[in-house]
Order: C-alpha cells, then sequence, then structure tokens
C-alpha cells in the first residue's frame, strides 16, 4: 500500500512539473507584458530598462530555474503589475472561489439527487421527460449565457438579487445556480441511473414485500446505495469546478482565482498565470490522489493491478 | 431728474440685493468651491470595465491608471468643467519662465496629506515629479523626460526646470485632461518603500484610501472638511466588472451608481431606462490606413501600396474614394446612438474652433467609384483591417465592422477583419509594422488641443505611429507648434495644419465621440469635464436620497 502511494505521490510531482513547464512557455509566447505596463508613447529604452527591472531581460531557461528554485521554497515570485507576492493574491482570491464551488455543488447534489430519484421512480412517465429534458438542457445551455439571463431575470427584471460582485450571502445564489446547473444535470442524470439499477436489486423487492411504505423503499433503502456513485462524483465535480469557474466569475464580477488567472492572462501578468495554475492543477492533481489511495483502499485489487495485465 | 432720498435708498436696496441675488446664484452654479451642503452618508459605488496598470505609484502609472487612483490625489492645477480654464488647485498659481523652460509654482499653504502625513510642500513635490521621472519610469507625461530639476527656494514655491521650453506644461499637471498621472504624493509615504507606498497611497484629494483588493476593489472614505469639497457620500466604492452586460445589469438594479459603458450600449442602456451621462470630445474614431511612412526595416514598408504615398494623387483619390465610401450618419445612429460628431480631420474636435471651414468628405457612392476607376482600382483591393479592442474603446471593432462592409459593398473591396488585442497590437505602433493594414482606432483627447495628440503618434520622431503616415510638412507643423508658446499663434499654426491634413485625406474619419457613464437615481449634479473620460470630480456629485 505504501508503495502503491509512494508512486501515485510520484506522479503527482512530475505533472505537476510538466504543468509548470507548460504553463511558463505558454505564457511567455503570448506576448510581452511590457508593452501592456507603458503607454504607447513609451521609446524602446524605457521598454529596456523596465525589462532589466522585472528580469525579464534574461534568457528564457534562467528565468525558468529561477522560478522552479523559488517555487521549491514556496515562492512563487510577485505579481508584475502589483508588485505584491503571488501567493498572496492566491490566498486572497482562493477562498471565494471555494466557497463558491461548495455553494455551486450542494445546489447541484440539492437539485439533482430529488429529480434523479423521481425521475427513476416516476420512469417514463411525463416528470422523467420534463427531468431528462431539465438535464439536456443542463449540459447544453452556455454558462455565460445562462448567467446573463438569470442577471437579467432575478437581477434587473425582478431586482431580487444582487446583479454581480460578492457582497452578502444573497450575492452567492445566482452564481452558484449558473455554476450549478451543468453539474446538477449531470448529477440528476447519474442518480437516475443509479436508482434505476438499485430499484431493480432484490433487496429492494423484499423490502416492498415485507410491505414497507414506498417512500422508505426509495429514500431509505434504495438512495442509500444509489448515491455512493453520486458522491464519488461530486467530489470530482467539485475539483472541476474550480478550473471551470473562470466564466462565472467573470460575468458575475466574481473575486475568485478563476478571474484572476484570466486578468493574468489579458494583462501578461506571468506570475499570477503560473501561481494560479499551479494552484488549480495541484488541487486537481491531490484530490485524484485522494480518490485513487480511497478507492485503493477499499478495493485492494486496483492497487496490484499493472497496465496490460 | 430730481428723486425722493426714500425712493433712491429703495433703490440701493433693490440694487444691493439683486447684486447678492446673483452673486448668490453665481456661487452656487460655481459649485466646486461652494461650502459642504450636508454630512457625508451612504456608499457611492462605481463599476468600471478595467483597473489598468492597477498601481498608485507615480512611476508606474502610464495614464489609464487615474481610472481607480484620481480620487484621492490632487494635481497642481485642475480644469473648470464649463469653460475649460485652468484653475488653480494645489498649486495657487504659476508662471512660464525661459521661454516655458522654467515653470514657477506657488503652492497652497495648509494642504494636509491623509493618514497624519504632514503639510502639503514643494519637497513632496519633487519626491513625486523625481520618482515619475527615473529611468524605466512608465509615466508618460512629457515633462517628465525634460526634467533637470525641482528646486525649493521655499516650503511653497516649487521651481521647475526642465531641458527645453514644454508650453503645455499645465495639462500634464492638471487633474482634467484624460491620462495625465502626474497627482501629488507625500515624500514621506514614498520614502516608506514601493511596496509600502502601493499598498496603503496617501494623497490629499477628498477622498482618503481604505483598501484595495488587486483586480476586485477599492473602498475610500470621505475626508471631512476637505480643503476643496467634502464628498456629499461617505464612502466610494470602485469595482472592477470586465463585462459590459453585468455593468449595465447592475446599474439598471442600483446596485451600483454609476456604470462606465461603451457608447456602442447605449441602445442597451435606454432598453434597460438607465439614466446616461456623457462626457464630450472623449475620443476621435476613424479607420488608420498604415504604411504611408519611410522604410525602416523588415516589416515596415509595402512596395505597390494602394492608398500611399500621401503626396501621390492616385493614392489620394484612394483615400477620398474610402471617405466617400462610407455612410457615417449610418453609422453614427447604428452604432453610436447619436453619439458621433462627424469629423472633418482626425483629432481635431470638436471642430468648431479648429476646423470652422472645413466640412466632412461627405458620402456619395457614385463619386466614391468615379475616384477609384481613375485611381485604377475599380473593383478595389483586397486587404486586412485590424480591429483592435481598447479598454473604455470597445466600439473600435463594431465601427471598423461596419466601415469593412460599406467598402466591400459599395467598392466591392475584399477586407479580411482580423481583431487583434491591445497589448500585441502597441507593439506595432511602436515599431511601424503594419504597413497595408487599415486600422479601426479610436484616438483618446490627452491634451485641451489637437496637435498634442498628433505630435505623441504623429510625428516621424514619435515613439508611436497611430496616424498611418509620417511626412516632413506635419513633423514640420508639430515642431513649430510645440515651440509656441502664445496660445493664439499656437491655434492658427494648428488651423494651418488642419487644412493641409484635410487635402491629403490621411484616413478614413469618422468623427468624435463620449465616454458614456450609467448613473442610479442617487446621483445628482456632476460636473464633467469634456475630454475627461474616466469618472473624476465625484467629490462635486449630489446625492438624492
Amino acid at each position: 500500500m505504501q508503495r502503491y502511494i509512494l508512486g501515485r505521490i510520484l506522479q503527482l510531482v512530475v505533472s505537476l512539473l510538466v504543468v509548470v513547464t507548460f504553463v511558463f512557455l505558454l505564457s511567455r509566447l503570448s506576448g510581452d507584458p511590457v508593452q501592456l505596463m507603458l503607454d504607447v508613447r513609451a521609446t524602446e529604452e524605457e521598454k529596456q530598462a523596465l525589462r532589466v527591472h522585472l528580469g525579464l531581460d534574461k534568457p528564457l531557461p534562467v528565468q525558468y530555474g529561477v522560478y522552479l528554485q523559488g517555487m521549491l521554497v514556496g515562492d512563487f515570485g510577485r505579481s508584475i503589475l502589483s508588485r505584491r507576492p503571488v501567493l498572496e493574491h492566491i490566498w486572497e482570491r482562493l477562498p471565494n472561489t471555494l466557497m463558491l464551488g461548495a455553494v455551486g455543488i450542494l445546489f447541484s447534489i440539492a437539485i439533482g439527487v430529488p429529480i434523479g430519484v423521481y425521475s427513476a421512480v416516476k420512469r417514463g412517465t411525463v416528470l422523467d421527460h420534463v427531468a431528462r429534458v431539465f438535464a439536456v438542457m443542463g449540459q447544453a445551455v452556455p454558462t455565460f449565457w445562462l448567467g446573463i439571463m438569470l442577471i437579467l431575470i432575478f437581477g434587473v427584471w425582478l431586482a431580487w438579487l444582487p446583479p454581480g460582485g460578492k457582497s452578502g450571502p444573497e450575492s452567492f445564489i445566482l452564481p452558484a445556480i449558473t455554476l450549478g446547473y451543468f453539474t446538477a444535470a449531470a448529477i440528476m442524470r447519474l442518480t437516475r441511473s443509479s436508482m434505476l439499477e438499485v430499484l431493480g436489486a432484490e433487496y429492494v423487492k423484499f423490502a416492498r414485500i415485507k410491505g414497507l411504505h414506498e417512500q422508505v423503499v426509495v429514500w431509505k433503502h434504495a438512495l442509500k446505495n444509489a448515491t455512493i456513485p453520486v458522491l464519488t462524483f461530486s467530489v470530482m465535480l467539485f475539483v472541476i469546478f474550480l478550473g471551470g469557474a473562470v466564466v462565472t466569475e467573470t460575468v458575475f464580477a466574481w473575486p475568485g482565482l478563476g478571474r484572476l488567472i484570466l486578468e493574468g492572462i489579458n494583462t501578461r501578468d506571468y506570475p499570477i498565470v503560473q501561481g494560479g495554475v499551479m494552484v488549480f492543477s495541484a488541487i486537481y492533481l491531490l484530490a485524484n490522489l485522494m480518490v485513487d489511495v480511497l478507492y485503493s483502499y477499499f478495493n485492494p485489487k486496483i492497487r496490484f493491478a499493472r497496465p496490460g495485465g | 431728474m430730481i428723486v425722493h432720498p426714500l425712493a433712491r435708498r429703495r433703490r440701493f436696496r433693490l440694487g444691493l440685493l439683486s447684486v447678492l441675488t446673483f452673486g448668490s446664484v453665481l456661487a452656487a452654479a460655481w459649485y466646486p468651491i461652494a461650502a459642504d451642503a450636508q454630512e457625508p452618508k451612504g456608499t457611492l459605488n462605481i463599476a468600471l470595465a478595467t483597473f489598468a496598470n492597477e498601481t498608485f505609484l507615480p512611476d508606474s502609472t502610464p495614464g489609464a491608471e487615474m481610472v481607480f487612483s484620481n480620487y484621492m490625489f490632487e494635481h497642481l492645477v485642475r480644469r473648470d468643467p464649463n469653460t475649460g480654464e485652468n484653475l488653480p488647485m494645489l498649486a495657487e498659481s504659476w508662471q512660464a519662465q525661459d521661454g516655458a523652460a522654467t515653470w514657477v509654482f506657488k503652492l497652497r499653504r495648509g494642504v494636509k496629506f491623509h493618514g497624519g502625513f504632514g503639510e502639503m510642500t514643494c519637497e513632496d513635490i519633487k519626491a513625486t515629479f523625481v520618482k515619475g521621472a527615473r529611468p524605466g519610469s512608465a509615466n508618460t507625461a512629457t515633462f517628465l523626460k525634460k526634467l533637470k530639476e525641482v528646486q525649493c527656494p521655499d516650503p511653497y514655491t516649487a521651481v521647475v526646470k526642465l531641458n527645453s521650453p514644454h508650453p503645455m506644461m499645465l495639462n500634464e499637471v492638471n487633474s482634467g485632461v484624460f491620462a495625465q498621472v502626474t497627482y501629488i504624493n507625500s515624500k514621506k509615504a514614498l520614502e516608506r518603500g514601493d511596496d509600502a507606498a502601493n499598498r496603503h497611497p496617501i494623497g490629499t484629494g477628498p477622498w482618503e484610501f481604505v483598501s484595495h483588493t488587486f483586480g476586485d476593489r477599492v473602498e475610500y472614505k470621505a475626508v471631512r472638511n476637505h480643503w476643496r469639497k467634502t464628498p456629499e457620500f461617505d464612502r466610494l466604492v470602485l469595482l472592477k466588472v470586465p463585462e459590459a452586460a453585468t455593468r449595465i445589469a447592475m446599474v439598471a438594479a442600483g446596485r451600483v451608481d454609476i456604470a462606465e459603458v461603451g457608447v456602442d450600449f447605449i441602445k442597451e442602456l435606454k432598453a434597460a431606462k438607465v439614466e446616461t451621462r456623457a462626457i464630450p470630445e472623449f475620443a476621435s474614431i476613424g479607420i488608420t490606413l498604415g504604411g504611408m511612412w519611410p522604410d525602416r526595416g523588415p516589416g515596415t514598408s509595402m512596395a505597390k501600396l494602394p492608398w500611399g504615398p500621401l503626396d501621390d494623387e492616385r493614392a489620394r483619390k484612394v483615400r477620398l474614394a474610402f471617405n466617400k465610401a462610407v455612410d457615417v450618419q449610418a453609422i453614427r445612429e447604428q452604432i453610436f446612438g447619436g453619439f458621433l460628431d462627424p469629423t472633418a480631420v482626425t483629432m481635431f474636435f470638436p471642430g468648431k474652433p479648429w476646423t470652422p471651414n472645413l466640412k466632412p468628405y461627405g458620402f456619395d457612392v457614385a463619386q466614391a467609384r468615379q475616384l477609384m476607376k481613375e485611381a485604377g482600382y475599380p473593383n478595389c483591393f483586397e486587404f486586412t483591417m485590424l480591429m483592435v479592442t481598447w479598454p473604455g474603446r470597445g466600439y473600435g471593432p463594431r465601427a471598423g465592422e461596419a466601415v469593412a462592409s460599406m467598402l466591400e459593398k459599395n467598392l466591392g473591396c475584399k477586407i479580411t477583419r482580423e481583431p487583434m488585442d491591445r497589448a500585441i497590437f502597441s507593439r506595432h505602433f511602436g515599431a511601424r509594422t503594419y504597413p497595408g493594414k487599415a486600422l479601426a482606432y479610436a484616438f483618446p483627447q490627452v491634451g485641451t488641443e489637437p496637435w498634442e495628440i498628433w505630435i505623441r503618434i504623429g510625428h516621424s520622431k514619435g515613439a508611436a505611429q497611430i496616424t498611418g503616415f509620417e511626412h516632413p510638412t506635419m513633423d514640420d507643423f508639430l515642431d513649430r507648434i510645440s515651440r509656441e508658446a502664445d496660445p493664439n499663434a499656437r491655434a492658427k499654426l494648428q488651423k494651418q495644419m488642419a487644412e493641409w491634413a484635410y487635402r491629403q485625406v490621411p484616413r478614413i474619419e469618422l468623427g468624435g465621440t463620449v465616454a458614456l457613464f450609467g448613473v442610479s437615481k442617487r446621483v445628482g449634479k456632476w460636473p464633467l469635464v469634456p475630454g475627461q473620460g474616466v469618472p473624476h470630480y465625484t467629490e462635486y456629485i449630489t446625492r438624492v436620497d
């Protein structure tokens, strides 16, 4: 087991290194931040002086080496624009993204699971068809469009909820729905198929024969087993949420990490982009590792399996 | 005529009353200096598209940063919103000496920096200008490049010595001109180091810095008993909201009080029933025709340029045909919602004072086709139009698309549209590497006289080239104007320059447009200076409860 975990950690480190290198190179290819920081009237001498000041005059391998060295000691560098440590910006923004992701996933589960259950129980009925349309729409509607529509209806026409920005608890509602609708649809489909499978199981038939009330059979006995894959899937969805929050955060002017990275890309603020992507990647890889370890703990077959054999 | 003493007294009283009433009305009308009306209350929320480079330091602010920082700082001079005249701000008076190579500013006494950083003196002016002028500084105020020294003969006199004359100095130390970031910092605050000075900036303005969340918001609080004007709102919160649709929704729902919205969203604002405030004379929009300049190496010249060189009569016919094939009125109505003043010459707007006898080239498709035939291009030709998106001036691509469609329909041109990011295109400006390409671009107003923008982006020795052409005659005009200290003589030269440029037809000219803001019902009077494209004078906004 220990060997398996060590192997997976090694894979994680290699994956992170690949991500770092890839992001470092891509961000350099996208343009020169000095062009943005200075006015168009700036002379070449002024631009060069600023490059020297920011350390951008050094060859790429040197810049890469300096960056890696810093990362090993927890130094992600300083933002080119704000000149403040990148980690400071990340800590400022990450909680907002995590909170929004958490509310979004709760919304997804709160909507997706009951609809999935009803859809399975009432299979073939109008309710089932409506639920499936809900699921298809959820996965087909673009996030930015949904966000703007919600802003228009609930923010402008009805004026019930704030159309943007992070203020009180009410400001979470629209972005969380926007973020969560796609996954609510996915969770609904997974719950439905999982429930259909469980509802046909022998122990459920036995419960019915015993004369238990149908609500107890469905919600207590069937759902308990049907939600296991749903919950596992939800953990992974939450991690995907974090990366996918860029659009939602931009539409709702949400001060999250996704928007910070996007703005970093627009302003060629390399350290911000690198640091932000690194954090997202690390969270994703760590969550993957945790799920793998838990799976292998519960199912020893996985840990001993070898590719091709 | 004999007048009864009582009647005389009554007349005197009436006269006195009239004078007092008239004086009071005048004082009320000129409210920027009026006494504080009420205790600050509530929060003024402003949604902005961008915070630009998002820094407060005088050496890292090219200009657009004033969108989020000018509230807490003050300049030496300000502009009257009604007359455009320069008025005292931190400087009570000023004088140009040595043909405008030396400027003496007499400073206001008793102006305090926020947070107990003491009284503003000449040493603060010196520290600010010296930092802004350091090598590698991003501050693009032209006088800083010429700065020799700042002398402080006494705490309230600043003598700014330059290496060469600079008649337009006052425009660069002015709060009422776009992209001027020479606001006065506290020397003591700067001495804390860049990090501290940027994290907690110190100014003398009517709003005091409270907090800054990078990329999201800046919060200020009202300065009670400010020497100039205590704001009517207690707090000022600036929110960065990149999406225009979200900004419109926020102001429509009353969640923000002022939202920066591009003029091309005027229809959406009207549909949402949002009140608007427009700052006139903000930007001059048109299509630049690149490449009319000498070869400067790889990528800078095009052997056969249908619309150049500038002096070639055949090429001039092409440029004139392009202008005549574009229905500016339709663009004015459809894209700018009426907020476009057709102009005769690029960046000479408003046209009246500068080009009174020049009229836009006019829309005439038949004549345009005839001109193209005479130039040897009966079916036009192929070229690329770069659609540059610029923060605060996002209408470039839409206007460019309209022009491209009209040239295709009316003249048969084949135009490839190429979206272009501001950062990437900035490089082309400097390197002159867009010959043969057209460019949909809006020039911002950066001074009170047209030559101030021309010299920055239209001179052959300029760091950037956005007008599309370079010519010795234009250089000569600009050099002469820049040396001329007499405003009347400068105006005369600029009129001559405009007439010359008009004859050359250098660009596809659309016109001057405004900076547009959606405002909530809580915003009352708000004095706005023409040409100043970012929210300003927020301390003078009256609160409607």
